[in-house]
């Protein structure tokens, strides 16, 4: 108990110092969750490596050195090279830029789709809500990969294609959770009385529907990054992604497939930088759900 | 007196999957301007209906058989919604809702909120907003406007929050405020300031309330006039000082008596038998008379009409349609 007082007060006193934003508040609920801090610091990491990639690296991601195949890590290639003797810690920085490129590209894409399509289909209903659904549902029908793969070969290679590819189906998820959350916001008792102060429809869904829906869409937003770079290694595991000698976690993982036994290295690393992003992602968002959402019970 | 807007006749359905509801049944209701008017029953008689129908606020799937709803001599009723939001919800007819805790907007300060209500019906500079924005939070008695300005909803109390709605509401200037059940979610001690402010509200800006309730305390403290309800009718119509003293209507009778005061005892209480009927396939002729000990044939048969038979003393039942029971 009187760790809970000390707590709140010192949640007060930090809320009285930092102008008492909404956004402190956030700030000061997420930091709570020690796994959120660390997602948060794997990203960051993540993130700056890739920003600062030719600073941090000696190395060039695509220099050939055929003397140096297949070695071991050691200090000087700390994650050993490649079949071509490339570098395998500076081709997977490298392409920690194309992963969070496509991420952010392929989630900015289906969440801009899929938000404005979940607020037609909440907030209207009727027909359009309708017509809306069913095409999610019928994209939903079909295994996810194998219909981005369909579209990808029908596309051709290339960044954007694996966008499109992935986008396609992707945000059905965001327009089915947002449509959920806005059936809640539009059936709320402060949208009721912005109708009896005589609010017009375009301002209920502007200063109303969708701030109070801003909450969802970016946890949303975390939760489906890992999904989409996945989905984009996926791809570029099978070829249809990221053109080679584009340095890219799933063309790095496919080309090290074959030395599996002699440089098991190549491969694995790829792997662990995938999982740790994945890992750091999800642990974001669902400390971000939990500090958005001013209801939840902590203890 | 005059009257501020008068239902007559309204006939309300609602379609739902168990059938047709028939939920208002020929209200006639008045409201007069400048007075606390009260509008108390059971809950499920149609209370809310009737103050959310005056606003056109009703779901999807209610039907309006007929009725007029005049207000200013014009018919609400056809209006069209467009129109209602425009010349109606807020400048000229406002609601608040039961729990003010979530008819607030959670991601906006108070000073936010407000000023929104203020941008619809008077055009200002920023600085000038913040100053009407002040002045009505004053109006409703809230203590350390300026600190308040700044929060978000959830960092207030119950009762604040209650009163930055009406502050909303009162920025909008409308002519009457329909109040559905407002100190519901209250504590006792609140409901007591938060009726003040009603009350400060009426004198100082001759405002016009409707107050659905069902806190016949609240309305023996507040409202000038009552009107009773009961499953989608108005049964009686009186002044509230007749109200407590001469009763006419059977339900109103049981009703008045079902009050808790500190000088009754709990056995002394009178319990209404039954409960409130199922509006799918409502009791034929007087609503009330399964539940009644002085139901006669034609109860079961005719629809009681409203009737004056006091000045200014409406009621609706056979019973005392025959005068033979005046006054007791």
């Amino acid at each position: 108990m009187a760790t809970d007082i000390n707590e709140i007060r010192n949640e007060i006193k930090s809320l009285k110092q930092k102008k008492n934003s909404q956004l402190s508040l956030v700030w000061l609920r997420f930091k709570k969750n020690k796994l959120s801090v660390i997602g948060l610091i794997i990203i960051a990491i993540i993130f700056f490596t890739a920003l600062l990639a030719p600073v941090l690296t000696p190395y060039n991601p695509y220099q050939i050195d055929m003397t140096n195949r297949l070695s071991s890590p050691s200090s000087s290639n700390l994650l050993g090279t490649d079949a071509l003797g490339r570098d395998v810690l500076t081709r997977l920085i490298y392409g920690s830029r194309i992963a969070m490129l496509i991420g952010v590209l392929i989630v900015l894409f289906e969440g801009f789709i899929g938000i404005i399509f979940g607020i037609i289909s909440g907030f209207f209903g009727g027909l359009p809500d309708k017509i809306i659904m069913r095409l999610v549902d019928i994209l939903r029908s079909f295994p996810v990969i194998v219909l981005a793969i369909a579209i990808a070969g029908i596309l051709g290679q290339g960044l954007f294609n694996v966008v499109i590819a992935i986008g396609i189906v992707g945000w059905t998820t965001y327009t089915r959770m947002v449509r959920s959350k806005i059936l809640v916001i539009k059936e709320s008792e402060y949208v009721e009385n912005a109708r009896a102060i005589g609010e017009s429809t375009f301002s209920i869904v502007l200063r109303y529907v969708i701030p109070n829906a801003i909450p969802t869409a970016i946890v949303m937003v975390c939760i489906m990054m890992p999904t989409a770079l996945i989905a984009s290694a996926t791809l570029s595991y099978l070829g249809l992604g990221v053109q080679p000698p584009l340095a890219d976690w799933g063309s790095i993982i496919s080309s090290g497939r074959n030395y599996m036994l002699e440089a098991p290295w190549i491969s694995t690393s790829a792997g662990f930088f995938i999982m740790f992003t994945v890992l750091g992602f999800n642990f974001i968002g669902d400390g971000l759900r939990d500090a958005l959402d001013p209801t939840i019970k902590r203890n | 007196m005059e009257e501020l807007l008068r239902i007559s006749e309204l006939k309300l359905n609602f379609n739902t999957e168990e059938g047709l509801v028939e939920a208002l049944d020929g209200v006639n209701l008045s409201i007069k301007k400048g007075f606390f008017n009260g509008l108390i029953g059971e809950t499920g008689c149609g209370k809310s209906i009737t103050g959310l129908s005056i606003l056109k606020l009703l779901d999807n799937n209610a039907i309006i058989e007929k009725g007029e709803i005049l207000y200013n001599n014009k018919n609400l009723l056809g209006f069209s919604e467009k129109r209602m939001q425009k010349e109606i919800r807020g400048n000229e007819i406002a609601m608040i809702f039961q729990d003010a805790g979530s008819s607030l907007n959670p991601v906006f300060t108070v000073q936010k909120q407000l000023e929104e209500a203020v941008k619809m019906y008077r055009k200002a500079s920023k600085k000038e907003y913040r100053e009407i924005v002040i002045e009505e939070l004053k109006k409703v008695s809230l203590p350390d406007v300026e600190s308040l300005l700044k929060k978000y909803p959830h960092q207030l109390s119950g009762g604040m929050k209650q009163r930055v709605m009406i502050a909303m509401m009162l920025a909008c200037k409308p002519a009457l405020l329909i109040a559905d059940e407002p100190t519901t979610a209250l504590d006792v001690s609140v409901q007591a300031q938060f009726i003040q402010v009603l009350k400060n509200l009426k004198e100082r800006f001759n405002m016009t309330f409707l107050y659905i309730t069902h806190d016949l305390a609240v309305v023996n403290e507040i409202c000038d006039f009552v009107s009773v309800m009961y499953a989608g009718r108005i049964v009686e119509d009186v002044s509230v000082r007749e109200l407590f003293k001469n009763p006419l209507h059977p339900y109103t009778i049981k009703l008045v008596n079902s009050v808790l005061t500190a000088e009754t005892r709990i056995e002394d209480l009178e319990e209404i038998p039954g409960s409130v009927p199922r509006l799918i396939n409502p009791p034929k002729g007087c609503r009330f008379h399964p539940r009644c000990d002085e139901a006669m044939e034609i109860c079961q048969e005719k629809i009681p009409e409203l009737i004056e038979v006091n000045n200014n003393h409406f009621v609706a039942c056979h019973n005392r349609l025959r005068g033979d029971d005046f006054g007791q």
